[in-house]
């Protein structure tokens, strides 16, 4: 712990000074509690000024750890995007990553995580329709995401171009064909989002995040995780210790895996 | 010319949590009658020269009040008896100080009980001042060269006891040094770096006036931190880092200017600077090698609230020196300080804030969830 968490939570507290620390026996994280109060627009949205009492989870290895959300003020029912565990599902774990790494700190990350979702809550209960969409839940909602995120719509597709993620240490050889099957280099089609997730997600994070998509069906065919497994990326890794992926993915915190149909 | 200035915000609070000077002349009184009485006709210790002084914030003149009404303020107390480890174990020294204490007690019709603690005895003197007295039992220690290695240029240390040591009823020289005495003149000399100070002191020693009447910002600083640790962690104190804590990292961060609120910037802006990161996190500037902060080691949460508090302390700090308008003072210093400025003149024309523009949401994460 050190200046960076100090100066991270005190640019929080200076932005919300109606937020403030609670004492806790915790090491690794402080609580804040209080009202966060924001104004905010969104492109086709009117702008909206609201307040809601909030206790966040505020990690001291922030952007490496995420804030953990909770309203406390009991305006948000728990039938509204909350997780099973009370804290607010304020969006997909590596959309969550990307912000938090590429944010440039907490205050910005918090208004473009938290006070969004309270915008796109106040918004519905205002204008009875969500200003900018919500995802399905659990993993459906993960995939739609990355789909979103990389533009494409098959899910074979999004998980060749997050196994062009896996390669890390070597560096991507952007004239390569990009592997969405456009023909195109890599360079001027997804390199810059694959770039992009290479930047924000560690090693480990971007393969649980490609096993846990690998592993899914698209058109009725489930994909051949042997083969990915056999990739050359993957072998070329040499540090991506599969059957410890596989325990981690599964044990995630919160993580529950689907029912067999 | 006269020319009418504001007072700061913060010297206005500070001045909410000052003690009279009374009441550290009370307090001298109070422990001057303790020693008279350790040296009356029939005390035990009458023999082995008791002396007795004040440490802790009534001898650095850092003094608040208690947040609630009815608090006691804090006087800690050191009992120095001449004998040395060959002759007394470290539970004889404490029961010999107990037993003059608790007729001390009986003797002024004291109705609570004498508490003992695994250092020191606690007396719960009240009249019109309550104080709870926090009194060291500890024999002078012996100066080797180890002692004056330690102590550098602030010698006084002694020996003291601790009922949690192996060795506690036994005849041992092992005992825990303290150097209450090299503290206080350590404090006292980064007290005085302001100019303006010096100035001030020039005809006097600084011997002859006690640190209580010296009002320097430093000491100021402390006392608006230490209020400010009180509001925060009134309801969870066993989090909150001690006072000697926040008046060391304030000591050597104070870099010697003159108004408090520059000091507080100063200080709050600097105040990690004397943690170290390995061996001793916050070393006792008269013994390198006792750790201020040793209970961080046991209880990591312990550091944690430290920081978290800090940023806290720094925002409200910040926040309340360049508040605008004087409502929000008042309610920043309530929730911050426990303080009400309420009283306080308006002295600032209130002006009215730039309005910030709305928050551009651009590209949310969509609201989704672990099932
Ligand atoms: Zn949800
Ligand atoms: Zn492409
Ligand atoms: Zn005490
Ligand atoms: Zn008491």
């Amino acid at each position: 712990m050190g200046p960076t968490f100090l100066s991270q939570l005190e640019q929080v507290l200076m932005r919300w000074p109606d937020l403030r620390m609670q004492p806790q026996e915790n090491a690794s994280a402080v609580e804040l509690c209080g009202t966060l109060d924001f104004t905010a627009i969104h492109a086709g949205s009117p702008e909206i000024a609201d307040a809601y009492e909030l206790s966040i989870q505020f990690p001291i290895e922030f952007p490496k750890g995420l804030p953990q959300v909770r309203e406390i003020g009991g305006r948000v029912p728990k039938t509204f995007h909350t997780n099973p565990d009370g804290t607010l599902c304020l969006g997909t774990d590596f959309r969550l990553k990307m912000i938090a790494r590429q944010a440039s700190g907490a205050v910005a990350y918090l208004e473009r995580v938290v006070v969004s979702y309270l915008y796109s809550y106040s918004h519905l209960i205002q204008f009875g329709r969500l200003p900018y969409g919500d995802l399905s839940h659990g993993d459906q909602g993960e995939i739609e995401d990355l789909l979103s995120y990389f533009e494409v719509n098959q899910v074979t597709i999004a998980a060749e171009l997050l196994k062009a993620t896996q390669g890390i240490g070597a560096p991507l050889s952007l004239h390569f064909p990009c592997p969405c099957g456009s023909k195109v280099p890599l360079s001027s089609c997804h390199g810059a989002k694959i770039g992009k997730l290479r930047e924000a997600l560690s090693r480990e994070e971007l393969s649980i995040l490609w096993m846990a998509l690998a592993t899914k069906v698209e058109g009725g065919r489930r994909l051949n995780r042997l083969s990915l497994l056999n990739s050359s990326v993957l072998i070329a890794s040499r540090e991506v210790d599969f059957a410890r992926l596989y325990y981690m993915q599964r044990n995630r915190p919160g993580w529950k895996q689907r029912p067999a149909k | 010319m006269l020319i009418e200035t504001e007072i700061p915000v913060l010297d206005e609070l500070q001045h909410r949590l000052d003690i009279p000077a009374s009441y550290y002349e009370k307090s001298v009184e109070r422990y001057k009658a303790i020693g008279e009485w350790l040296c009356r006709e029939a005390s035990t210790v009458r023999d082995f020269a008791p002396d007795i002084y004040s440490h802790g914030s009534f001898r650095l003149g850092t003094v608040i009040h208690p947040l609630s009404r009815e608090g006691a303020y804090d006087l800690d107390l050191v009992c120095c008896i001449n004998l040395n480890t060959g002759e007394v174990s470290q539970k004889d020294l404490k029961q010999l100080i107990g037993r003059e204490i608790e007729l001390y007690a009986e003797r002024f019709s004291i109705s609570a009980p004498v508490d003992e603690s695994p250092r020191c005895w606690r007396l719960d003197y009240a009249d019109e001042l309550s104080f709870h007295m926090d009194i060291l039992p500890c024999v002078p220690r012996p100066t080797d060269v180890r002692a004056q290695a330690q102590e550098g240029a602030y010698s006084g240390s002694v020996l003291i006891t601790d009922n949690r040591l192996s060795n506690y009823a036994q005849l041992s020289p092992q005992w825990l040094t303290a150097n209450p005495l090299g503290i206080g003149s350590w404090f006292e000399s980064r007290c005085i770096t302001t100019h303006l100070f010096e100035a001030k002191m020039a005809q006097k020693s600084i011997a002859e006036v006690p640190a209580y009447t010296w009002k320097t910002p430093l000491q100021k600083a402390i006392q608006v931190l230490k209020r400010h640790r009180d509001r925060t962690f009134r309801d969870n104190p066993e989090f909150a880092p001690s006072s000697m804590i926040i008046t060391v990292l304030a000591a050597l961060a104070y870099k010697g200017t003159v108004t408090l609120t520059d000091s507080l910037n100063d200080i709050l802006s600097d105040f990690t600077a004397g943690l170290t990161s390995r061996g001793c996190r916050l070393p006792n500037p008269t013994n390198q090698e006792e750790d201020f902060a040793e209970k961080w080691k046991l209880r990591p949460a312990l550091e944690t609230n430290f920081f978290s508090w800090l940023a806290q302390a720094r925002s409200d700090i910040m926040n309340l020196a360049t508040v605008q308008r004087f409502s929000e003072s008042v309610s920043l210093a309530k929730k911050a300080f426990d303080v009400d400025l309420a009283g306080r003149q308006q002295l600032r024309p209130s002006s009215e804030l730039p309005a910030t523009g709305p928050t551009v949401i651009v590209s949310p994460p969509k609201p989704w969830e672990r099932k």
